[in-house]
């Protein structure tokens, strides 16, 4: 593992980078499409050369005055596709790289059977890539990566082809096999960036526009993408039990725990809300909603069929979406103090 | 899922082409003189046009291999001019009347021709030699190894080769483990091709090495000589011929029905 230290601009795309990221780090890159993602990763992994600038790898130059060529590298990428070797078997793929690297066959099929095991699909290595899912095409991959023990581990929106129910299984193996390393991970989720990325940077127009820890970030998100980066609303707060987060001094957040990152008490944690189940009302409404949280109106936006009303809680921003016929009734309008209404089992509570 | 039907009308000139393409073969197996063809195909001039075939068409396509699979590589990685002049250097041989093939053979390395005479003088005589059978059919038949491969190599994922580079592998092992066997199917299938087509070379081989039994004198050198002499003979080794033909066409079937999935 190493540090990354990237200064590389790409002219002809407009792309311009300075990042850092530190040893054994995981660092989450966001940024709407087009905004230089890929080409960042393209940089580091020696598919793209910089037109000006360069790319460090601990103390070693990789691209500027020298470019070191792909194969030479020690940098692991892997994207969408799973890209196994469909010549091959499971246990070949993943000893590909030990066996690029002078193994001798039997010290890369051990190599290999090791990584296998680590993400769960130590029965899968006589099995041919076509015979695989999805799910365990992308675990193989994992493995198949990793086997080099490369300085630096570059993912490509690595789960963005699977199902939700699947991709949460291979995020928890992603989660698992990156602790300690030093990677850079692209994607649109904001879950991967919780659950797998200590570090996040934020990309605009070929840029590097923010960048911070995770937790840092995430508890100002009106400031970037990030606030915009799914259409789910987001609070940070402190965990009081497992099923409730506090998210500033005296306003507490009811929800239901994510099995496979409860909250820890005492420990920071992230609540998520869907903006159509929240209720808006003019005053505190009682009734079976555990949620109760005094609001207020900074925004209305009509969205066709419904319109986004947009409120501050306790600092942090919340989406409404509500039907225009209700926008209407209640008479909303900027500065307005309302009343939002969450059922706790609209909520739901991550911890790290 | 049903696919729209053709129509019906579709089945008339369907028949006449297969009537078209079946007729002169079923009437060339009906001639054969099935009871004598052991004694027509061990005649010493038919066994030398045999084997003379056999040996020169499997090193055609081994030269082809050796010399074309380089070739496909490069123009499937090649942009803009220089890649379209290669491409077409590669595929004009293909199009070109044999006998034109040949001719230009002749005049290359034919012994009066300056670079012919070269090699004469420095003890390789080429023309009307074994050797110049197989560079008239490695000419000919080489342009179907490069298409098939370049074009499967064009067609091939580069995520694979990129992948097998950033696990560390050097561009040969890329190519030797990953990017040639990705292409085996269309690499088998060219063979094959070139094979056929060197089998069935004529013009190419009649102009440039001429028609010497054992030397020169291939099978269909031999069909063409025996056509008039002994119809029974020609027609025997155009069932060689025919048969070879079926079992290459079974094999290159079979080559892309084992193409790799893609995941």
């Amino acid at each position: 593992m190493s540090s990354l230290r990237v200064r590389a601009a790409l002219a002809g795309r407009d792309v311009d980078l300075t990042l850092d990221v530190a040893e054994g780090c995981v660092t989450a890159i966001v940024g709407p499409n087009g905004a230089g993602k890929t080409s960042l990763l393209h940089l580091v992994a020696g598919l793209a050369r910089p037109t000006s600038g360069s790319v460090r790898i601990a103390d070693r130059e990789v691209a500027g005055a020298t470019s070191v060529p792909v194969h030479q590298r020690r940098v692991a990428l892997l994207t969408q596709r799973p890209a196994l070797f469909p010549h091959l078997d499971v246990l070949a793929n993943v000893a590909f790289g030990p066996r690029a690297a002078g193994c001798s066959a039997a010290e890369a099929q051990a190599r290999a059977l090791a990584e296998l095991d680590a993400v769960g699909c130590a029965d899968l290595a006589s099995r041919r890539p076509q015979d695989l899912s999805g799910g365990q095409a992308q675990r193989v991959a994992i493995a198949r990566a990793l086997a080099t023990d490369p300085d630096v581990v570059l993912l490509d929106e690595p789960l963005a082809g699977l199902d939700i129910a699947v991709a949460t299984d291979v995020r928890h193996a992603l989660a698992a096999r990156l602790r300690g390393r030093t990677a850079l991970l692209v994607t649109h989720e904001l879950l991967d960036v919780w659950t797998i990325a200590e570090q996040v940077a934020v990309l605009e127009g070929g840029r590097v526009v923010e960048s911070g820890p995770v937790a840092d970030l995430l508890a100002r998100p009106t400031s970037t993408f990030l606030g915009r980066l799914s259409g789910t609303n987001l609070f940070t707060g402190t965990a009081l039990s497992d099923t409730i987060l506090q998210i500033a001094p005296g306003v507490n957040l009811h929800g239901l725990p994510d099995p496979d990152q409860p909250l820890a008490v005492g420990m920071a944690g992230l609540a998520s809300v869907q903006p159509a189940a929240v209720a808006v009302h003019l005053s505190d409404p009682g009734g079976s909603p555990r949620n109760h949280l005094a609001a207020q109106v900074t925004g209305i936006e009509p969205r066709g069929h419904y319109v986004r009303v947009n409120l501050t809680v306790a600092g942090q921003p919340l989406a409404a979406d509500l039907t225009g016929q209700a926008v209407a009734e209640l008479g909303l309008r900027h500065g307005l103090a309302v009343h939002a209404a969450i059922k706790a089992t609209q909520v739901r509570l991550y911890g790290r | 899922m049903i696919r729209p039907p053709l129509p019906r009308w579709l089945l008339l000139p369907v028949t006449a082409a297969v009537v078209f393409l079946g007729v002169p073969l079923v009437a060339l197996l009906a001639r054969v003189p099935w009871t004598r063809l052991p004694a027509l195909l061990s005649a010493p001039a038919a066994l030398d046009a045999f084997w003379l075939s056999l040996r020169t068409c499997a090193l055609t396509t081994l030269v082809a291999l050796v010399l074309g699979l380089p070739l496909a590589l490069l123009l499937s990685r090649g942009k803009g001019r220089w890649a379209a002049a290669g491409r077409t250097l590669a595929t004009v041989p293909m199009v070109l009347p044999p006998v034109v093939a040949g001719l230009a053979l002749l005049v290359a390395l034919g012994r009066r021709e300056p670079l012919g005479g070269w090699l004469a003088a420095s003890g390789v005589d080429v023309a009307f030699t074994t050797t110049a059978v197989v560079i008239a059919q490695t000419f000919v038949a080489m342009p179907y190894l490069v298409v098939s491969v370049e074009g499967a190599l064009r067609s091939a994922p580069d995520d694979y080769a990129i992948a097998a580079a950033t696990l560390g592998a050097s561009p040969t092992t890329v190519l030797r483990r990953v990017s040639l066997p990705l292409v085996a199917p269309a690499i088998a299938s060219g063979a094959a091709l070139a094979f056929a087509r060197a089998l069935g070379e004529f013009g190419a081989t009649l102009t440039f090495a001429g028609s010497l039994q054992g030397t020169t004198r291939t099978l269909p050198l031999e069909i063409y000589l025996q056509r008039e002499v002994d119809t029974d003979t020609a027609i025997a080794l155009s069932v060689v011929l025919i048969t070879i033909a079926a079992l290459l066409v079974a094999a290159t079937a079979r080559f892309s029905r084992g193409a790799w999935s893609q995941p």
